[in-house]
Protein backbone atom coordinates (compact mmCIF):
# COMPACT_ATOMS: atom_id res chain seq x y z
CA UNK A 1 0.00 0.00 0.00
CA UNK A 2 2.84 2.31 0.87
CA UNK A 3 5.04 1.48 -2.02
CA UNK A 4 1.53 2.60 -4.82
CA UNK A 5 1.37 6.16 -2.49
CA UNK A 6 4.56 6.71 -3.15
CA UNK A 7 4.60 5.82 -6.91
CA UNK A 8 1.56 7.77 -6.80
CA UNK A 9 3.29 10.74 -5.32
CA UNK A 10 6.26 10.53 -7.52
CA UNK A 11 4.04 10.35 -10.65
CA UNK A 12 1.86 13.47 -9.47
CA UNK A 13 4.89 15.49 -8.53
CA UNK A 14 6.19 14.43 -12.38
CA UNK A 15 2.68 15.75 -13.45
CA UNK A 16 2.99 19.11 -12.54
CA UNK A 17 7.41 19.48 -13.08
CA UNK A 18 6.08 18.39 -16.35
CA UNK A 19 3.25 21.08 -17.02
CA UNK A 20 5.88 23.45 -14.94
CA UNK A 21 8.39 23.17 -17.50
CA UNK A 22 6.01 22.97 -20.62
CA UNK A 23 3.25 26.00 -20.13
CA UNK A 24 3.00 28.64 -21.37
CA UNK A 25 3.43 31.74 -18.74
CA UNK A 26 -0.15 32.73 -18.07
CA UNK A 27 -0.83 29.38 -17.69
CA UNK A 28 1.65 28.41 -14.75
CA UNK A 29 -0.32 30.95 -12.74
CA UNK A 30 -2.95 28.66 -12.44
CA UNK A 31 -1.39 25.29 -12.45
CA UNK A 32 -2.48 25.06 -8.57
CA UNK A 33 -5.63 25.56 -9.08
CA UNK A 34 -6.59 24.08 -11.96
CA UNK A 35 -5.25 20.96 -10.76
CA UNK A 36 -7.05 21.34 -7.43
CA UNK A 37 -10.63 21.34 -9.66
CA UNK A 38 -13.61 18.80 -8.94
CA UNK A 39 -15.30 16.64 -11.22
CA UNK A 40 -18.96 16.66 -10.67
CA UNK A 41 -18.30 12.68 -11.69
CA UNK A 42 -14.95 11.96 -10.87
CA UNK A 43 -14.58 9.49 -8.15
CA UNK A 44 -11.86 11.00 -6.25
CA UNK A 45 -12.14 14.74 -4.91
CA UNK A 46 -9.34 16.58 -4.29
CA UNK A 47 -8.83 17.41 -0.58
CA UNK A 48 -9.86 20.80 -0.20
CA UNK A 49 -11.18 21.49 2.59
CA UNK A 50 -14.17 23.51 2.99
CA UNK A 51 -14.61 25.64 6.02
CA UNK A 52 -16.83 24.72 8.23
CA UNK A 53 -19.00 26.14 10.67
CA UNK A 54 -18.21 26.70 14.25
CA UNK A 55 -20.58 23.84 15.81
CA UNK A 56 -22.25 25.27 18.26
CA UNK A 57 -22.71 22.74 21.65
CA UNK A 58 -25.77 22.28 22.59
CA UNK A 59 -25.95 21.53 26.74
CA UNK A 60 -27.94 18.29 26.65
CA UNK A 61 -29.80 16.98 29.87
CA UNK A 62 -27.56 14.43 31.96
CA UNK A 63 -27.22 11.13 30.89
CA UNK A 64 -28.86 8.14 33.19
CA UNK A 65 -24.85 6.97 33.87
CA UNK A 66 -23.66 10.53 35.13
CA UNK A 67 -26.96 11.44 36.86
CA UNK A 68 -26.12 8.07 38.25
CA UNK A 69 -22.70 8.98 39.78
CA UNK A 70 -23.62 11.90 41.30
CA UNK A 71 -25.61 9.94 43.00
CA UNK A 72 -29.26 11.10 41.97
CA UNK A 73 -30.57 8.26 42.49
CA UNK A 74 -29.40 6.76 45.38
CA UNK A 75 -31.08 8.23 48.37
CA UNK A 76 -28.54 6.26 51.21
CA UNK A 77 -30.70 5.16 53.79
CA UNK A 78 -29.37 7.52 56.48
CA UNK A 79 -28.32 10.24 54.17
CA UNK A 80 -31.36 13.00 55.11
CA UNK A 81 -31.70 14.27 58.44
CA UNK A 82 -35.15 14.88 59.47
CA UNK A 83 -34.71 18.45 60.85
CA UNK A 84 -33.22 19.35 57.73
CA UNK A 85 -36.70 18.42 55.77
CA UNK A 86 -38.85 19.61 58.67
CA UNK A 87 -39.24 23.12 56.81
CA UNK A 88 -40.66 21.40 53.68
CA UNK A 89 -43.85 20.19 55.36
CA UNK A 90 -44.19 23.99 56.88
CA UNK A 91 -44.21 25.39 53.51
CA UNK A 92 -46.40 22.20 52.17
CA UNK A 93 -49.27 23.19 54.74
CA UNK A 94 -49.26 27.01 53.36
CA UNK A 95 -49.33 25.20 49.89
CA UNK A 96 -52.26 22.62 50.55
CA UNK A 97 -53.91 25.28 52.22
CA UNK A 98 -53.91 27.65 49.32
CA UNK A 99 -54.36 24.88 46.69
CA UNK A 100 -57.29 22.96 48.45
CA UNK A 101 -59.06 26.03 50.27
CA UNK A 102 -58.62 24.78 53.81
CA UNK A 103 -60.34 28.05 55.30
CA UNK A 104 -63.80 27.42 53.82
CA UNK A 105 -65.69 24.50 55.18
CA UNK A 106 -65.09 21.04 53.49
CA UNK A 107 -67.82 20.36 50.83
CA UNK A 108 -70.25 17.99 51.61
CA UNK A 109 -69.53 14.44 49.50
CA UNK A 110 -72.90 14.66 47.77
CA UNK A 111 -72.24 18.06 46.72
CA UNK A 112 -70.97 18.79 43.36
CA UNK A 113 -67.97 20.49 45.14
CA UNK A 114 -66.78 17.69 46.43
CA UNK A 115 -65.51 16.50 42.89
CA UNK A 116 -63.44 19.40 42.09
CA UNK A 117 -62.10 18.89 45.73
CA UNK A 118 -61.22 15.42 45.41
CA UNK A 119 -59.82 16.44 41.98
CA UNK A 120 -57.25 19.36 43.22
CA UNK A 121 -56.27 16.85 46.15
CA UNK A 122 -55.31 14.11 43.54
CA UNK A 123 -53.63 17.15 41.54
CA UNK A 124 -51.39 18.64 44.58
CA UNK A 125 -48.09 17.60 45.48
CA UNK A 126 -47.25 15.44 47.83
CA UNK A 127 -43.65 16.10 49.00
CA UNK A 128 -42.94 17.49 51.96
CA UNK A 129 -46.87 15.99 53.44
CA UNK A 130 -46.66 13.80 56.20
CA UNK A 131 -47.32 10.81 55.98
CA UNK A 132 -48.71 7.70 58.32
CA UNK A 133 -49.03 4.33 57.04
CA UNK A 134 -52.72 2.96 58.10
CA UNK A 135 -52.92 -0.19 56.98
CA UNK A 136 -50.84 -2.36 54.33
CA UNK A 137 -50.43 -5.94 53.27
CA UNK A 138 -47.33 -5.59 54.71
CA UNK A 139 -47.47 -6.00 58.34
CA UNK A 140 -43.69 -4.11 59.14
CA UNK A 141 -44.76 -1.06 57.04
CA UNK A 142 -48.15 -0.28 59.15
CA UNK A 143 -47.82 2.74 61.40
CA UNK A 144 -44.64 4.14 59.95
CA UNK A 145 -44.50 7.93 59.69
CA UNK A 146 -42.85 10.31 58.06
CA UNK A 147 -42.56 13.25 55.84
CA UNK A 148 -42.36 12.12 51.76
CA UNK A 149 -39.43 13.68 50.15
CA UNK A 150 -39.47 11.49 47.25
CA UNK A 151 -42.17 10.28 44.84
CA UNK A 152 -42.33 7.90 42.15
CA UNK A 153 -44.93 5.77 40.35
CA UNK A 154 -45.04 3.03 42.61
CA UNK A 155 -43.31 3.95 45.67
CA UNK A 156 -43.18 6.68 48.32
CA UNK A 157 -39.68 8.09 50.23
CA UNK A 158 -40.27 8.88 53.48
CA UNK A 159 -37.79 10.54 55.94
CA UNK A 160 -39.24 9.61 59.84
CA UNK A 161 -38.19 11.06 62.79
CA UNK A 162 -35.05 8.74 63.18
CA UNK A 163 -33.38 9.70 60.18
CA UNK A 164 -34.11 6.69 58.16
CA UNK A 165 -35.52 7.16 54.92
CA UNK A 166 -37.66 4.03 53.98
CA UNK A 167 -39.30 3.32 50.60
CA UNK A 168 -43.14 2.39 50.88
CA UNK A 169 -44.64 1.06 47.76
CA UNK A 170 -48.31 2.86 47.42
CA UNK A 171 -50.15 -0.24 45.82
CA UNK A 172 -50.58 -2.12 48.77
CA UNK A 173 -51.01 0.64 51.24
CA UNK A 174 -53.74 2.53 52.91
CA UNK A 175 -52.20 6.64 53.71
CA UNK A 176 -52.92 9.12 56.44
CA UNK A 177 -52.42 12.84 55.79
CA UNK A 178 -52.25 15.47 57.76
CA UNK A 179 -53.16 19.32 57.09
CA UNK A 180 -52.88 20.58 60.12
CA UNK A 181 -55.90 19.58 61.94
CA UNK A 182 -57.57 17.55 59.67
CA UNK A 183 -56.25 14.19 58.59
CA UNK A 184 -57.32 12.82 54.81
CA UNK A 185 -57.19 8.98 54.50
CA UNK A 186 -56.11 8.18 50.90
CA UNK A 187 -56.03 4.73 49.27
CA UNK A 188 -52.44 4.79 48.13
CA UNK A 189 -53.68 2.28 44.84
CA UNK A 190 -55.18 5.68 43.56
CA UNK A 191 -52.10 7.11 43.76
CA UNK A 192 -50.03 5.22 41.20
CA UNK A 193 -49.65 7.92 38.69
CA UNK A 194 -46.18 9.39 37.98
CA UNK A 195 -46.01 12.83 39.67
CA UNK A 196 -45.27 14.96 36.73
CA UNK A 197 -48.13 13.33 34.69
CA UNK A 198 -50.92 13.17 37.78
CA UNK A 199 -51.56 17.31 37.45
CA UNK A 200 -53.31 15.95 33.89
CA UNK A 201 -54.82 12.72 34.29
CA UNK A 202 -58.22 12.27 35.76
CA UNK A 203 -59.32 10.47 38.47
CA UNK A 204 -62.70 8.76 38.92
CA UNK A 205 -64.61 9.15 41.99
CA UNK A 206 -65.03 6.03 43.07
CA UNK A 207 -62.85 3.10 42.96
CA UNK A 208 -63.51 -0.18 44.98
CA UNK A 209 -61.11 -0.74 47.19
CA UNK A 210 -60.02 -4.24 47.44
CA UNK A 211 -60.16 -6.16 50.72
CA UNK B 1 -43.73 33.46 41.42
CA UNK B 2 -44.29 31.39 38.24
CA UNK B 3 -45.30 33.50 35.23
CA UNK B 4 -49.14 34.23 35.86
CA UNK B 5 -49.83 37.81 33.52
CA UNK B 6 -50.84 37.38 29.90
CA UNK B 7 -53.30 34.37 30.31
CA UNK B 8 -57.08 33.80 29.16
CA UNK B 9 -59.74 35.15 31.24
CA UNK B 10 -62.14 32.49 32.66
CA UNK B 11 -65.52 32.76 31.36
CA UNK B 12 -68.08 35.11 32.49
CA UNK B 13 -68.51 36.91 36.05
CA UNK B 14 -67.03 34.14 38.01
CA UNK B 15 -64.07 34.31 40.11
CA UNK B 16 -61.51 34.85 37.68
CA UNK B 17 -58.84 32.04 37.43
CA UNK B 18 -55.48 31.75 35.31
CA UNK B 19 -55.80 28.91 33.22
CA UNK B 20 -53.48 25.80 34.83
CA UNK B 21 -53.16 27.68 38.08
CA UNK B 22 -53.17 24.63 40.23
CA UNK B 23 -49.66 23.60 38.22
CA UNK B 24 -48.09 27.22 39.03
CA UNK B 25 -48.90 26.79 42.55
CA UNK B 26 -47.00 23.21 42.09
CA UNK B 27 -44.35 24.28 40.31
CA UNK B 28 -44.48 27.55 42.38
CA UNK B 29 -44.42 25.26 45.91
CA UNK B 30 -41.62 23.06 43.92
CA UNK B 31 -39.37 25.69 43.28
CA UNK B 32 -39.33 27.23 47.07
CA UNK B 33 -38.55 23.42 48.54
CA UNK B 34 -35.71 22.93 45.73
CA UNK B 35 -34.23 26.37 46.85
CA UNK B 36 -34.16 25.06 51.01
CA UNK B 37 -33.71 21.43 50.50
CA UNK B 38 -30.41 22.86 48.02
CA UNK B 39 -27.54 23.24 50.49
CA UNK B 40 -28.32 20.06 52.36
CA UNK B 41 -28.68 17.59 49.33
CA UNK B 42 -28.22 19.03 46.40
CA UNK B 43 -29.61 15.80 44.25
CA UNK B 44 -32.83 16.35 45.99
CA UNK B 45 -32.90 19.78 44.86
CA UNK B 46 -31.98 18.70 41.69
CA UNK B 47 -34.87 16.24 41.36
CA UNK B 48 -37.47 18.66 42.03
CA UNK B 49 -36.14 20.78 39.58
CA UNK B 50 -36.62 18.23 37.05
CA UNK B 51 -39.98 17.83 38.76
CA UNK B 52 -41.39 21.40 37.74
CA UNK B 53 -39.44 21.46 33.89
CA UNK B 54 -41.75 18.07 33.39
CA UNK B 55 -45.02 19.37 35.03
CA UNK B 56 -44.45 22.32 32.71
CA UNK B 57 -44.13 20.12 29.76
CA UNK B 58 -47.04 18.09 30.37
CA UNK B 59 -49.30 21.08 30.83
CA UNK B 60 -47.69 22.91 28.45
CA UNK B 61 -47.25 26.09 30.63
CA UNK B 62 -44.49 28.12 30.27
CA UNK B 63 -41.61 28.86 33.16
CA UNK B 64 -40.79 32.35 33.81
CA UNK B 65 -37.66 33.18 32.38
CA UNK B 66 -36.15 34.77 35.83
CA UNK B 67 -37.27 30.66 37.41
CA UNK B 68 -35.94 29.25 34.20
CA UNK B 69 -32.43 31.01 34.69
CA UNK B 70 -31.77 30.10 38.28
CA UNK B 71 -31.97 26.29 37.32
CA UNK B 72 -28.74 24.50 35.84
CA UNK B 73 -29.60 24.06 31.84
CA UNK B 74 -27.81 20.17 32.69
CA UNK B 75 -28.78 18.95 35.67
CA UNK B 76 -31.37 21.26 36.61
CA UNK B 77 -30.19 21.87 40.31
CA UNK B 78 -31.09 25.54 41.79
CA UNK B 79 -28.11 27.75 41.47
CA UNK B 80 -27.31 29.82 44.85
CA UNK B 81 -24.10 31.65 44.74
CA UNK B 82 -21.59 30.15 46.86
CA UNK B 83 -23.74 27.26 47.43
CA UNK B 84 -24.04 25.35 44.41
CA UNK B 85 -22.79 27.04 42.09
CA UNK B 86 -20.27 30.67 41.97
CA UNK B 87 -20.99 33.56 39.31
CA UNK B 88 -18.50 35.49 38.06
CA UNK B 89 -18.45 38.78 35.71
CA UNK B 90 -16.53 38.18 33.00
CA UNK B 91 -15.01 40.94 30.28
CA UNK B 92 -14.51 40.49 27.03
CA UNK B 93 -14.25 43.07 24.31
CA UNK B 94 -15.35 45.50 26.20
CA UNK B 95 -18.55 43.68 27.21
CA UNK B 96 -19.61 42.51 30.27
CA UNK B 97 -20.86 38.57 31.38
CA UNK B 98 -22.43 37.56 33.96
CA UNK B 99 -21.08 33.69 34.19
CA UNK B 100 -22.81 30.95 36.37
CA UNK B 101 -20.39 27.58 36.76
CA UNK B 102 -22.24 24.56 38.45
CA UNK B 103 -20.35 23.37 40.91
CA UNK B 104 -22.48 19.83 40.60
CA UNK B 105 -22.05 19.03 36.91
CA UNK B 106 -19.82 21.87 35.94
CA UNK B 107 -21.53 23.56 33.27
CA UNK B 108 -21.57 27.10 32.59
CA UNK B 109 -23.89 29.74 31.66
CA UNK B 110 -23.37 33.06 30.15
CA UNK B 111 -25.88 35.94 30.51
CA UNK B 112 -24.89 39.56 28.96
CA UNK B 113 -25.29 42.17 30.92
CA UNK B 114 -23.77 45.29 29.48
CA UNK B 115 -24.81 48.79 30.73
CA UNK B 116 -25.28 50.50 27.92
CA UNK B 117 -27.54 48.07 26.37
CA UNK B 118 -31.11 47.08 26.95
CA UNK B 119 -30.75 43.48 27.89
CA UNK B 120 -34.69 43.12 29.25
CA UNK B 121 -36.43 40.62 28.20
CA UNK B 122 -39.84 40.55 26.61
CA UNK B 123 -41.73 40.27 29.74
CA UNK B 124 -40.30 42.57 31.61
CA UNK B 125 -41.26 45.45 29.61
CA UNK B 126 -44.58 47.31 30.47
CA UNK B 127 -46.29 46.26 27.41
CA UNK B 128 -45.99 42.46 27.83
CA UNK B 129 -48.64 42.85 30.84
CA UNK B 130 -51.80 42.41 29.27
CA UNK B 131 -54.32 41.76 31.90
CA UNK B 132 -53.72 41.38 35.93
CA UNK B 133 -55.22 38.31 37.28
CA UNK B 134 -55.17 37.56 40.91
ZN1 LIG C 1 -25.49 21.55 36.90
Amino acid sequence: MSAEETFNKEAANAIVGFLKSNLSKSGQLTIESELKKDFVLAKKRSKTKKKKKPHKKRVRCLTRQEKKSIGFYTIPRNGVKYNDVLPLNKIWLKYINDVLELDKPIPDRTSKSWETFTQTLFRADFHGSMLNVVRSKCPSYVDKCGICIMDTRNTFKIVSQDNVTTTIPKRECVFEIFLGKQKITIFGKNLCVRPAERSTKKIKGHIHPDL
Amino acid sequence: MASKEPEKKADGNRVKKVHGNDSFQRMNYLYQISKHIADKNPALSAYYGNLIVSVAKKNVLKIHPDIKRQFCKKCRCIAIHKVTATMKVKRKNKSKTIQWTCDICGTKRNFPANEKHDHRLWLEKPEAVLEVIN
